[in-house]
């Protein structure tokens, strides 16, 4: 290594040879950490201990997501050594200064043409740091693609692994063709794809990118040694700002230094001024290796150095307010959202466990952890899928690789807690992502269309394969199996989303050539699937009394299953957040009398009640939580249930009904259940008993008398997120009763658009209004009165009303209602 | 050394390197004329025998098992008439998903590793164990099916299966499918003298039920997944290829409904009357046959039990060679 060693070194130094032993052990670990990853993970080991060791990325993450992340106490402990050790950290232990210091060494031949032929710009590192931390608190973590671990663990992951390993598989493969050779070369393959732990070559998607960073980092080792870390790498800057106080600090001996000069050649850190004398603090690294090649020993580190060698950080006041402006101006360039996509939903698919989007983009630090142990290789980095601002986070690509059931070692090994751990039994059921089917691809589905063509020749066009590898236990992919005439079936394949998880395995294994037939799309927030087919038998007593239950029950689940039910009419129990309906009928003995019993299941009481209210007709029974009977008719509302028993064959009395309804009911168990909350801004004055219609989108409105034009375009913006009653009134004037109707919505903003947009559809209609305050009274042409008003996230009108002052003065009873209940 | 070379060097080296690379993959394009695996000559019974038992506690589960084992397999005529000294043995269990034994979508670990011993005992040189897995990832397939520990510890030989030892094969009087990539180690006679197929018995979405005849299509590579575009059919064609020489169907466990994947417990039938058994033959089509009885099916009514049986590879009849049931 020294270039002259015929001068005889008096004194080597012990302390050298420790860091160097130090250095190769860390390193040693680091990389084993990454190739045992898997393993280690699987048994609860910290795989990602250096990361967690970054000063830089504790910040980044912890400021960008506004909150303190326990997970990084080693960085703590590391930025407490430091303000006594200084840069221990990059000579010591920093998986990147090794490697560089190991390419360093294999560039010197070249470097000797080139070196210190660009600007050595040691001040460069502080102004990146600035810059990063500056991006910071304008809400961009930009610290990932500079911190040097997450470097180092992108670069053996995603670079150095998968090229070694294929490197390797190639040449193995190509010695296995020689009958001879094989029989030897076939073990020591096994063997080093065993020790390696690499049974397939892992493959990254852009790692032609990384190999560009990784060899520009490496080449700029031609001009100076360590460029990156002197010049560039902003946690370097971090330990230098800190290292004033370090009781590691080199001191030379003045009167024996006979300024060789060797020191201040070899420094690769040029910490060291021409004379050998002056020292950096902030760029010595306590490599050690001045002190060893001084021929005199004239080297020492200890806490005091003499005044006359310190050399002071050198800042200049335009570089830090140029950083400071740039960050200013580049974080928000780099949010520019050029995919043209609302609320940050880009559809990608973010590994279980993901933190919501803007969080997750804050804690990752693209170190590449994830996708390392990621077992059927799925995640890879995201190139600009997440706009500029998210790249080289991680995403599921299931066409590669889907998320494996049983597997959580992603959830394991995030070091920034942007992926939180998750016990096995929750991530099997945690929706990453929902499966769609395209059905212009899906082979069954394209064979369905092409009936006609079938008819004369017919083939097999069933598939299934997604469904056949569903992992879901009852499976979030079923058949809807069509006859032909023939007798031949076409087993078309229907997606559940309530029960699919997004795994991906389908999309992996469809048979389709390119471009998958069934497509997973990311969904943010995660969310727990509800588990279903637990109606079935549980709710159905096989018996009650004389009447027996005929075979099992059927179960629909999910949207695509009640087409199969009810084909007409689906959407309105749609239009409430329906789970599942059974059916069962009983049949009384020796008798041919049965009745057909449906139970609906809703994802809420507030629905179940929804649909109940619907069309109720008849009388009130006491049965459930509210029932009524018209003839031999019966529904009830219980808790999340919702349950209709009708005739199905002979004469069933209405006694026979309530019978059995109070039988199976008593069989639900419900909790404590309430009316809907908007209920109660109904005024009580001339309300007619049993007339409320709870709903949330606009196709139930459409089925309710309020006007004689059909309201055609959503202009009260009914949705999922909106509640809504509508009731009759009796009037003192009319023997026609009026109807008051009451909208919540999630937002003020969307009540007060509804608001203007009903405003303008009864003006388009040629109405008269008149307006006091907020309130506006409408006359059609028949000449009934409908109001209209706004009062925070409400929205109040009624219809059809007689007088324009029972009109008003109804609408004023809600408001005082809801004042009076915010209030 | 001189740092500079002549342009005649440079142009010799070229070449020399050249023409040495290029032999050598000439070279390495020959292959090596190696014979299909046949059959192998024995003297088994084969007649189809069912051994029913049953377990109280899990932890009788490897006992009774290794007793259900051999006393199947002396009843039809005893490891030793199959397996001769220094055989190399194959044996294929379903480890295709990522699932612990008790969901029944994997065959029973103890059954392989049984036989395993079995054929050490009976002098195997080499027992091997593998399964091409539907998981991606071999890997947890191996440990979660418990297969991996149960071989390796009666000394079996466990290996993934490696993607680039797929070969194109012809399938002579093949239906639908003329040629299909099949991994070598269950084709050649020089990798498995004698192939032993243990399938789980289990509902199939796509075929109905998935047992012996199905359990091969763990042996193919290639699109798997378009083999399931008219899928009984092409399951003979690939039967027609491979030379299964004892089939040990295990229905101690088996999944009722949800399959291939399960995932349910309530899905699993362990009752004595229904499962809780495990069926010994040699001949493929009549195991499928006795076990589609067990799903309330007649081979009959099993596509691709009706095509073997119509190609020629077994009798759909399982009592026509004889049959014999055993209680422990």
């Amino acid at each position: 290594m020294t270039g002259n060693s015929n001068v005889n070194i008096k004194k080597g130094s012990i302390n050298y040879k420790i860091r160097l032993a130090v250095q190769i052990l860390v390193f040693i670990v680091f990389i084993c950490l990454l190739i045992y990853a898997d393993p280690i993970a699987e048994k609860d080991g910290t795989v990602d201990i250096f990361l967690r060791m970054s000063p830089l990325s504790a910040i980044g993450a912890m400021v960008a997501a506004k909150e303190f992340i326990i997970k990084y106490w080693p960085a703590i402990i590391v930025l407490a050594a430091s303000l006594f050790l200084g840069r221990f950290f990059c000579g010591w232990i920093c998986p990147l200064g090794t490697t560089l210091d190991i390419t360093d060494r294999l560039l010197k031949k070249q470097r000797n043409r080139v070196s210190y032929k660009i600007y050595d710009a040691k001040r460069l590192k502080y102004y990146i740091l600035a810059f990063l931390l500056l991006s910071l608190f304008i809400g961009h973590q930009m610290v990932g693609w500079f911190d040097p671990i997450s470097i180092a663990t992108n670069a053996y992951t995603i670079v150095i692994h998968p090229y070694l390993v294929s490197l390797i598989n190639s040449f193995f493969n190509f010695l296995h063709k020689f009958y001879l050779i094989s029989f030897v070369s076939d073990k020591v393959h096994v063997f080093i794809n065993e020790a390696l732990f690499a049974r397939q070559a892992p493959f990254f998607r852009g790692h032609l990118i990384f190999l560009i960073v990784l060899s520009a980092i490496i080449s700029l080792g031609l001009f100076y040694k360590r460029y990156w870390c002197r010049d560039l790498c902003p946690l370097g800057a971090l330990f230098a700002l800190f290292s004033d106080w370090s009781i590691f600090k080199r001191v030379v001996g003045q009167n024996i230094c006979d300024g060789c000069d060797k020191c201040t050649v070899d420094c690769k850190m040029g910490a060291i001024d021409d004379t050998g004398k002056k020292t950096q603090a902030g760029e010595c690294i306590l490599c050690m290796k001045c002190q060893d090649i001084c021929p005199i020993g004239a080297v020492r580190f200890t806490s005091k150095q003499p005044s006359e060698q310190v050399v002071p950080v050198n800042l200049t006041k335009r570089g830090f307010i140029t950083a400071c402006v740039s960050s200013a101006a580049v974080a928000p360039l780099l949010s520019l959202n050029f995919q043209k996509k609302s609320n940050g939903d880009f559809g990608i698919i973010r590994p279980p466990g993901s933190i919501p989007e803007d969080k997750f983009r804050a804690k990752c630090i693209r170190c590449g952890e994830c996708m390392r142990v990621c077992k059927t290789n799925g995640l890879h980095p995201t190139i600009l899928e997440a706009d500029l601002s998210g790249m080289w986070t991680p995403q599921l690509i299931p066409r590669i690789g889907y998320c494996a059931h049983d597997c959580v070692l992603c959830t394991k090994v995030c070091p920034s807690g942007a992926i939180t751990r998750l016990p096995k039994e929750k991530k099997k059921r945690l929706a990453i992502g929902k499966a769609r089917i395209d059905r212009n691809r899906c082979i069954p589905w394209v064979g369905y269309a092409r009936l006609p063509d079938l008819d004369k020749n017919w083939e097999d066009v069933s598939c299934g394969v997604c469904e056949e590898v569903c992992p879901v236990p009852t499976k979030a992919i079923h058949f809807n199996t069509y006859v032909h005439g023939n007798g031949k079936e076409i087993r078309r394949v229907y997606v559940r989303e309530e029960a699919c998880i997004g795994c991906g395995f389908c999309e992996k294994v469809c048979p389709v050539n390119g471009r998958s037939a069934i497509v997973v799309e990311g969904i943010q927030p995660q969310v727990m699937t509800s588990e279903i087919g637990m109606l079935e038998n549980d709710l159905f007593p096989v018996s009650v009394e004389d009447w027996k239950r005929k075979g099992k029950s059927t179960v629909y689940a999910g949207k695509d299953k009640l087409f199969e039910y009810i084909n007409g009419g689906a959407e309105v129990y749609l239009s409430y957040s329906f789970i599942q309906v059974s059916k069962a009928v009983y049949a009384k003995k020796d008798t041919d009398n049965s009745v057909k019993v449906d139970i609906w299941e809703f994802g809420s009481s507030d629905d179940a009640y929804g649909i109940f209210a619907k069309d109720r007709a008849g009388q009130g029974v006491n049965i459930g939580n509210e029932a009524s009977l018209y003839e031999n008719y019966l529904w009830v509302w219980k808790g999340k249930y919702f349950m209709s028993i009708e005739p199905y064959r002979g004469n069933v009395s209405p006694d026979d009904i309530t019978f059995i309804g109070t039988a199976i009911v008593d069989n639900i168990l419900a909790g404590k259940v309430s009316l809907p909350a908007i209920l109660m801004y109904l005024p009580e004055d001339g309300y007619i008993q049993g007339s409320s219609r709870y709903f949330h989108k606009k196709i139930i409105l459409d089925n309710i008398y309020i006007s004689d034009k059909f309201i055609d375009r959503n202009v009260l913006n009914l949705s999922e997120q909106t509640d809504a009653v509508v009731a009759d009134y009796k009037s003192d004037k009319s023997s026609l009763p009026f109807k008051i109707l009451i909208v919540k919505y999630s937002e003020k903003s969307v009540a007060e658009e509804s608001f203007k947009n009903f405003i303008e559809l009864r003006e388009s209609w040629g109405e008269d209004s008149v307006k006091t305050d907020t309130l506006y009274t409408f006359e059609d042409l028949k000449g009934k009165y409908s109001s209209i008003s706004c009062i925070n996230s409400f929205l109040v009108i009624t219809f059809l009303v007689e007088t324009k002052k029972d009109s008003e003065s109804s609408i004023n009873g809600v408001i005082s209602r809801v004042k009076a209940n915010q209030g | 050394m001189k740092d500079n070379i002549s342009r005649r060097t440079f142009l010799k080296t070229g070449i020399a390197v050249g023409t040495g690379l290029y032999g050598l993959s000439y070279l390495s394009s020959f292959e090596r004329p190696r014979s299909l695996k046949t059959f192998k000559e024995n003297s088994l019974k084969k007649k189809l025998v069912v051994v029913h038992g049953d377990i109280v506690e899990r932890n009788d589960e490897s006992s009774i098992i290794r007793e259900m084992v051999s006393r199947g397999i002396k009843a039809i005529g005893g490891m030793d008439k199959l397996v001769s000294r220094g055989d190399n043995v194959v044996i294929k269990p379903n480890i295709a998903w990522d699932r612990q034994p008790e969901y029944a979508v994997n065959t029973n670990p103890f059954v392989v590793a049984a036989l395993a011993e079995m054929c050490i005992e009976a002098g195997a040189n080499r027992v091997s164990v593998l399964d091409h897995t539907c998981a991606k990832n071999p890997g947890p397939s191996y440990i979660n099916s418990g297969i991996e520990k149960a071989a390796k510890e009666v000394g079996a030989e466990v290996r993934f299966v490696n993607e680039r030892l797929f070969k194109d094969f012809k399938i002579p009087g093949g239906k639908l499918l003329d040629s299909w990539p099949f991994y070598e180690k269950f084709i050649y006679q020089d990798e498995a003298d004698v192939l032993i197929n243990v399938p789980i018995a289990k509902q199939h979405s796509t075929s109905r039920l998935s047992m012996a005849l199905k359990n091969t299509m763990g042996m193919i590579g290639g699109n798997r997944g378009s083999i399931h575009k008219d899928i009984h059919p092409k399951i003979a064609d690939i039967n027609k290829v491979v030379k299964v020489d004892l089939t040990v169907l295990d229905a101690f466990r088996i999944l009722k409904r949800n399959g291939p994947t399960g995932g349910r417990l309530e899905d699993v039938d362990n009752n004595y009357e229904n499962a809780r058994r495990l069926v010994f033959c040699v001949d493929p089509v009549a195991v499928d046959s006795y076990g589609a009885t067990m799903f309330g099916y007649h081979g009959r009514d099993i596509g691709f039990i009706r095509e073997s049986y119509g190609a020629g590879l077994g009798e759909i009849d399982f009592k026509l060679r004889g049959f014999g049931e055993i209680t422990i």
